[in-house]
């Protein structure tokens, strides 16, 4: 009688651990989560949001911007062919959306638009989590804004 | 009429004790032959008092008392509990077996659930969101506005990259 008992117990936890784990592993109905850093870089000063250290430090190698603010984080979530929308600053709009996501990396479509303007976008695969630089549009005092997304 | 010889008598008496030790089977064989011969032997041995059978048990049961009316109805009472439980309908058993297993069940499913949350929670970081550059970028499409350029300038060697819209300088 315990024998069965026993073994009747271990496979309802077998089938409830295999549910919570299939439900992270279904590629097709499962959310992406999105944050979407919005950045005002401009050389008229020299203040680095402490967020953004590390990508001040890379993007100095490249380009003679001196400040980098963060002026806006988003975060929220998304099915896949599912577009998260989100306002930056100064009437500029960013749209994600997931267009695959199993569970190492995600393909993201990247739109950076303004008013009624064509978006421009780019569609990356990147890793988890990791963020994906997108800009140079210009803003109104000649700073440019620069779009950090990533998903998981 | 006279009896059974005393010999006769003496085998017949063992017999009625059942004991198996004082009649060999010749002596039997002379009790059969006697019977057969006369039908008087017959009727004097139904007329004998009954043995009582194993002297053991004899012995026992000269020593040890019988029990009391009440003594048999409450071992019967007993005997008849134990029966009714054992005769307890199949779905009665099935119902007790699952009551004794939903704690144990109840604590495995809020154990699994509570793993499963965490494995959940600690694939997507939790709340946080660390910000590190992607390096390992498949850049799949870019489609920008007219008036600018597309282009594509890599941080550093194997790092990261920015997809950056370079204005049209002309216009």
């Amino acid at each position: 009688m315990r024998h069965w008992q026993t073994g009747l117990a271990a496979v309802l936890a077998m089938a409830l651990l295999s549910a919570s784990f299939g439900q992270a592993q279904d590629t097709s109905k499962r959310k992406t989560d999105i944050q979407v850093l919005a950045i005002r870089a401009t050389n008229k000063n020299t203040e680095i949001s402490p967020e953004l250290k590390e990508i001040a430090d890379e993007l100095k190698k490249q380009f003679k911007f001196t400040g980098f603010k963060l002026e806006k984080r988003a975060t929220g979530s998304a099915g896949i062919d599912e577009a998260f929308k989100t306002p930056l600053f100064e009437g500029w709009e960013a749209r994600v959306t997931p267009k695959e996501n199993d569970t190492k990396r995600v393909k993201l479509q990247i739109e950076i638009a303004k008013g009624t303007d064509k978006p421009d976008s780019a569609t990356v695969t990147v890793p988890l989590g990791k963020f994906q630089l997108m800009g140079g549009q210009k803003l109104e005092n000649g700073d440019s804004l620069i779009v950090a997304v990533a998903g998981r | 009429m006279q009896g059974p010889p005393r010999e006769l008598d003496e085998l017949l008496r063992a017999l009625t004790r059942g004991d198996p030790s004082a009649v060999s089977d010749e002596d039997l064989a002379r009790i059969e032959a006697a019977l057969e011969a006369d039908p008087g032997l017959t009727a004097a041995l139904a007329a004998e008092p009954a043995g009582v059978g194993d002297p053991l048990v004899a012995a026992v049961g000269g020593t040890t008392p019988t029990p009391t009316a009440e003594e048999w109805a409450r071992v019967w009472d007993n005997i008849s509990a134990g029966t009714a439980a054992a005769m307890r309908p199949a779905v009665a058993r099935r119902a007790s077996v699952w009551l004794r297993l939903r704690v144990p069940l109840a604590a495995a499913a809020a154990v699994l659930l509570a793993i499963g949350t965490w494995w959940n929670w600690e694939r997507r970081g939790g709340d946080a969101w660390e910000i590190r550059l992607a390096a390992d970028v498949e850049i799949d499409d870019i489609d920008m506005q007219d008036s600018t350029t597309p282009v594509v300038i890599r941080l550093r060697p194997d790092g990261p990259v920015v997809i950056w819209a370079l204005a049209d300088m002309a216009g």
